[in-house]
Order: structure tokens, then C-alpha cells, then sequence
């Protein structure tokens, strides 16, 4: 028995399958990648941003106990050299591509969408909140009516869909998943990395560059579900989630939480078969519990509560 | 890029805390070239998630064999050291663009420590292609000094300085390739890894012998393959002024010395 593993995101927008990379954490290309891209749910660019950016001084990665801290800083060529270099790149392999899309004041991330509009071939836009703003040097992603404005002016520069990705970095994301969704969102991924930071005790001083960084993998991963738990139950757009998965079993997790489609990020170094692996797990597990589809078992462990 | 599992042949302790590993993984050391690295993951423990790069000491592709020379330094190190032949470690590469030899001539190797590491296969390419090779080694004490018995078959020259011991007044390799170059011997191409102060000094070197100087940076890395953008290090903006950073992982390890911004 086939089972149906593809999931819609938005009008328009169905992935084959719900097995993305986390934007930043995977490259496409030769030589690169240990299985073909297009096998993907879906490709994700790293944040693109209007004009380069270098990123953070190194060292920019340090890893922690079932962790990876990163203050890498989104660098990035900047939307010309992306729409001529890699984005044709991009755009042969046989699946969808979402466009991931950063900046730093309320007028960028609608100037980057303005600047692909006339490109053909992308899906979506995925919209990264979670750089400071340069006004007051805070994270959209922890301003509600900061990030709605960003949102509604990317909202009219394009009909194309448009998922906000959210940080944990925040009291309630209850507040952050509503706001998206009245800033027009049609989709949220969640979550971004966690706030944190390392010191070398033997040159006592912060290992990071930046002193701060952002904690990713497994450490992160029951933070993650609770907030994608939160976020379904707080909105009516399909959740992605994302945030420490290793391999099928984690990737259940998310989907059993609510979520319509995962991503994977930190757990692509170690080993990179895993999204394929979760892939055909996500199948086979479907399979053997005589589910049909993916879209059978989204949101069953809330409804296991409520019975 | 060969993701793929590789069997311990050999582990052997050459100093205290230092290991030489053989592995068995015929697909990397037929592609491999010197100065190229893979990534290495010799544990399953879930604390411990990110493969750690290692140069190749030797590449061996008749045998099927790739040799790692390695320093406890962590608990991924640590990890390693535990293995025994049979044991299988995860594989990713060979990463990185590898060394360009001259098609002719000589070359130095200046290596400090376990930068000693990648300038063995550069040394054993270089004698396969009938180049003359001078090696120098440092470390702090005479035992720390890696490999010199390996690099004397592949070399004309194997000069060594210690700091413990006074071997050779504890010179600073740099001036030791001097005193060598002085002698009326010429080098094209020189290499070195394990000490920023070398890879520094051999900057004016460059125009004053004639030859072009490469250094193997490190850089903590969490995929070695371009994808993660964290391992950069700081490079001389082309046209002058200001820095760029460069993936260490995919634009090198390999850089000239004199693009390096230390
Ligand atoms: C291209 C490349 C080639 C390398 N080749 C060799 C080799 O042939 N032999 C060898 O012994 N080592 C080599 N290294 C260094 C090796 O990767 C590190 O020693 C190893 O990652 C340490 O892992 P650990 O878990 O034991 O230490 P951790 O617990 O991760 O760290 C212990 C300490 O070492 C520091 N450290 C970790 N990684 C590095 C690094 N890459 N450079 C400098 N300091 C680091 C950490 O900041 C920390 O203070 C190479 C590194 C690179 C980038
Ligand atoms: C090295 C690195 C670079 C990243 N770059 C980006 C980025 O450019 N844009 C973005 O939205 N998220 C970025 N992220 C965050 C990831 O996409 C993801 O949200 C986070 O790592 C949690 O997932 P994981 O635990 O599976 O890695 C990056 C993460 C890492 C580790
Ligand atoms: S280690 Fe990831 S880009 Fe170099």
C-alpha cells in the first residue's frame, strides 16, 4: 500500500513530502550533497538579505553538551549576486524552493521579495525575524507589532506564500504565531535557535566572536515541540516544525504535536542521509500503523488528551 | 562528497596523548589529495553531535587505507583514542582543495607540533613526483616531534628544534629554513601548519628566497562542507583594504600566507 506523505503549506503549495533542510544549515551543489536535493519536501535557502553581509568575526561555533552554538550572523552575498549566481543553481532541481528572506529594518524583507518577484521557479518565501532590527537593535521575532509590520509590507509585495519563522527567544509565542498569522502569514516555522552563550574557562573569556550564539540540535528539541504545541493550538495556518530533529522518531514527535511538515538543520552535519532517512521512516511508520496518510496522524497526540 | 563508514585497522599510541589511526575506506583514499581532510565521527554518544575534522597523514589508495595522526585534545579526541581495530567511524570528505605541487624543484615543510600532520602525504606526493623535500619539525619536547622517521624517507632533509631539549638552540623554523636557503639550496613552494608565528614569519621570506608559502589553517568546523558558514577565517580583501572571511572548510584549508590576516 502506497501512503500519501505530501502535505499542502498553502494554496498552491504542495511538497511531495514534509522533510525540509533548516535554512543556513545545508548547501546544494556539487560535491555537497550525499543524496540527490530534489528528493527533498522542499529546498531552503540560507537567509538572503538586500545588500551582503559579512556575518560575525570568528570563532563563530562552539559545541555544548547535545548542542551546537552558532553565532555565524546570517553572511550573506546579498540579492543581486543571489538572483545571478545561485539562484539558477537552485532552480534545476525537481522540487520546491523556498526562498528564505532576512533584514534588518521594517522596509527589507519587502525589498528582497520585490527584487525575486520577477524570478520564476519560487514557491515560497520563508521569512527569518529573528536578526536585530537596526532601530533598536531587538530581534523582530520577540516584537509583535514590529514584525506585523514587516510582514504586511512582504505580504504586498508578492501573492506568493509567505511563512514566518519564529524564535523561541520570547515570553509567549502564542503572541508572535497570532501576530503572524494577522500580519498575513500563511504558514510558521518554528523554532529558530535558543539565546545562549560558552566561556573557555582556561582563557577566561567568551568562545564566541559575538559572545552570544544561537543553541541548535537535540538540546533544543523538547523547547521546540512545546512551542509547536503551543503555536497549533493558537492558530488556524499549518505549523512547520523544527528544532533539534535527529531522526524519524523525533520528526514524529513534531507531527503527533500538530505540525504539518518538519525541517532539519544541526542533525545534516553529523549525517547527511538524515532527511532522507526520515523520509522513507516517516513512510514506513505510517505503513506499519495502517495510516494512509501523513495528514492521519498530524495533531494526534492532542486529540489523545482530549479524549 | 562520500559520506560512508570506515573499519579501524590500527591504532597505535606515538606519544603520550598522541595516536596514529588507520582506517580502512578505499573510496576516500582513492580520491583524496594531500592537504585535503575528512570529517570524523568515532562515537555514538547522543552529548556529542558534531563530526571533527582530521587532515590525512597518508593516503594509501592501494591499500584501501587512510592514516590520521592525532592529539587528545577534547572529548571527541578522547572518544577516538578509546577505538580498537574493527571498530567502524563515520566519514565525511575528502573536503577541501588539497596542495598544488610544483612540477618540479624543491619544497619545505614546516610543521609545529601535530601540524605535523597534513605535511606527510604533501611529503610523500612530493618524492612519488621526484621533488626535493625539506622538512622541518618543531614541538616542545623531542618525543612531540611527530612522524620524523616517516618524513626521512620522503625527504633530502629532516631538521628538527625543540624547546625543551635545546635541539638546535630552539630555533625558530623560519630561521632554520633560512640558514638551509642560505646554504645555496632553493625551494619553490613551502607549507606549514601548527604555528601562526611561522605561517607569519614566512611572509617576507616570500620575495627574499623566491618562494610562495601556503599555510593549513583549523578552524572548528560543524559540517566541513561548506554548508554551515562557521569555520571563517579573516582574509585580505582582494584590491586592498578591509577583510573578507573565507570558509576554511571549502575555500582552503589551504591559503597563502601572505592572504591570511593574523
Ligand atoms: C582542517 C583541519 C584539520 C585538522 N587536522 C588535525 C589532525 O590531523 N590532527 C589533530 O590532532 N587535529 C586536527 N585538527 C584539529 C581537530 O579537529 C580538533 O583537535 C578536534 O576537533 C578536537 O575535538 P575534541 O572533541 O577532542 O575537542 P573539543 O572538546 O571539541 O575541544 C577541546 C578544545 O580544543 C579546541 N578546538 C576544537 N576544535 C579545534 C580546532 N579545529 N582547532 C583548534 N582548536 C580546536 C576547542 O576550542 C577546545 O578548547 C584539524 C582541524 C581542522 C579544522
Ligand atoms: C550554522 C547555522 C546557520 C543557520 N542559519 C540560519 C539562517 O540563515 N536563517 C534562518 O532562518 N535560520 C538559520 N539557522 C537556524 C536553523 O534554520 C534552525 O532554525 C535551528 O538550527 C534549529 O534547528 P536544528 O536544531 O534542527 O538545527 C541556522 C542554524 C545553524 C546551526
Ligand atoms: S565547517 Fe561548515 S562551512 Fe566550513
Amino acid at each position: 500500500m502506497q501512503v500519501d506523505i505530501s502535505v499542502e503549506l498553502a494554496s498552491g503549495l504542495r511538497l511531495k513530502n514534509p522533510v525540509m533542510p533548516a535554512s543556513g544549515t545545508y548547501e546544494y551543489g556539487d560535491n555537497v550533497n550525499a543524496f540527490d536535493p530534489a528528493e527533498l519536501g522542499a529546498i531552503v535557502t540560507k537567509s538572503i538579505s538586500l545588500v551582503p553581509w559579512p556575518g560575525n568575526a570568528p570563532p563563530r561555533l562552539c559545541e555544548t553538551s547535545s548542542g551546537l552554538l552558532n553565532a555565524v550572523g546570517i553572511p550573506s552575498e546579498g540579492l543581486k549576486s543571489f538572483r545571478e549566481n545561485t539562484l539558477p543553481r537552485l532552480k534545476k532541481y525537481n522540487t520546491d524552493l523556498i526562498v528564505s528572506v532576512a533584514g534588518k529594518s521594517v522596509t527589507e524583507f519587502a525589498q528582497v521579495i520585490a527584487g525575486l518577484e520577477a524570478e520564476e521557479g519560487i514557491s515560497a518565501y520563508e521569512l527569518n525575524f529573528s536578526c536585530p532590527n537596526l532601530g533598536n537593535g531587538i530581534p523582530f521575532a520577540t516584537q509583535p507589532q514590529l514584525m506585523q509590520q514587516a510582514l504586511e509590507q512582504a505580504r504586498q509585495a508578492t501573492a506568493r506564500p509567505l511563512i514566518v519563522k519564529l524564535s523561541p527567544n520570547v515570553t509567549d509565542i502564542k503572541v508572535m504565531a497570532q501576530a503572524a498569522e494577522k500580519g498575513g502569514a500563511d504558514a510558521l516555522a518554528l523554532i529558530n535557535t535558543v539565546t545562549g552563550m560558552a566561556i573557555d574557562v582556561e582563557r577566561r573569556r567568551p568562545v564566541l566572536g559575538n559572545i552570544f550564539g544561537g543553541l541548535s540540535g537535540p538540546a533544543i528539541k523538547p523547547i521546540a515541540l512545546r512551542m509547536v504545541w503551543e503555536t497549533v493550538g493558537a492558530v488556524s495556518i499549518p505549523v512547520i516544525g523544527l528544532g533539534g530533529i535527529n531522526n524519524t522518531a523525533d520528526a514524529l514527535e513534531f507531527f503527533l504535536a500538530g505540525a504539518s511538515a518538519i525541517q532539519v538543520g544541526t542533525a545534516n552535519f553529523a549525517n547527511p542521509l538524515v532527511m532522507l532517512e526520515i523520509i522513507k521512516g516517516i513512510a514506513n511508520y505510517l505503513q506499519e500503523n495502517k495510516f494512509t496518510k501523513l495528514t492521519d496522524i498530524v495533531g494526534l497526540a492532542r486529540t489523545a488528551i482530549e479524549e | 562528497m562520500i559520506f560512508t563508514k570506515g573499519k579501524i585497522v590500527e591504532q597505535k599510541a606515538v606519544a603520550n596523548g598522541y595516536y596514529l589511526l588507520s582506517i580502512a575506506q578505499p573510496d576516500i583514499a582513492s580520491k583524496a589529495i594531500p592537504g585535503q581532510f575528512v570529517m570524523l565521527k568515532a562515537w555514538e554518544r547522543g552529548d556529542l553531535i558534531l563530526p571533527r575534522p582530521f587532515s590525512l597523514y597518508r593516503i594509501l589508495p592501494r591499500q584501501g587505507q587512510l592514516q590520521i595522526l592525532y592529539k587528545v585534545r577534547g572529548k571527541g579526541t578522547a572518544e577516538m583514542a578509546r577505538r580498537v581495530p574493527g571498530d567502524e567511524v563515520e566519514l565525511i570528505g575528502p573536503s577541501g582543495n588539497g596542495v598544488t605541487l610544483p612540477a618540479k624543484g624543491a619544497i619545505a615543510l614546516l610543521g609545529r607540533g601535530i601540524g605535523a600532520a597534513p605535511l606527510m602525504a604533501i611529503a610523500e606526493e612530493a618524492a612519488a613526483k621526484g621533488l626535493a623535500v625539506y622538512t622541518f619539525l618543531s614541538a616542545r619536547k623531542r618525543e612531540l616531534v611527530l612522524g620524523d622517521e616517516d618524513f626521512a624517507r620522503y625527504s633530502r632533509r629532516v631538521i628538527v628544534a625543540t624547546d625543551a631539549d635545546q635541539e638546535n638552540g630552539s630555533r625558530l623554523l623560519t630561521d632554520l629554513l633560512a640558514d638551509l636557503l642560505s646554504e645555496g639550496i632553493s625551494v619553490d613552494r613551502v607549507f606549514t601548519c601548527g604555528s601562526k608565528r611561522l605561517a607569519r614569519g614566512l611572509v617576507p621570506m616570500q620575495s627574499q628566497y623566491g618562494f610562495k608559502a601556503y599555510v593549513l589553517l583549523e578552524e572548528v568546523m560543524a559540517c566541513g562542507i561548506g554548508a554551515c558558514k562557521g569555520c571563517v577565517c579573516k582574509i585580505a580583501a582582494p584590491g586592498g583594504g578591509g577583510v573578507v572571511y573565507k570558509k576554511v572548510c571549502q575555500d582552503g584549508p589551504v591559503f597563502p600566507v601572505d592572504e591570511v590576516v593574523w
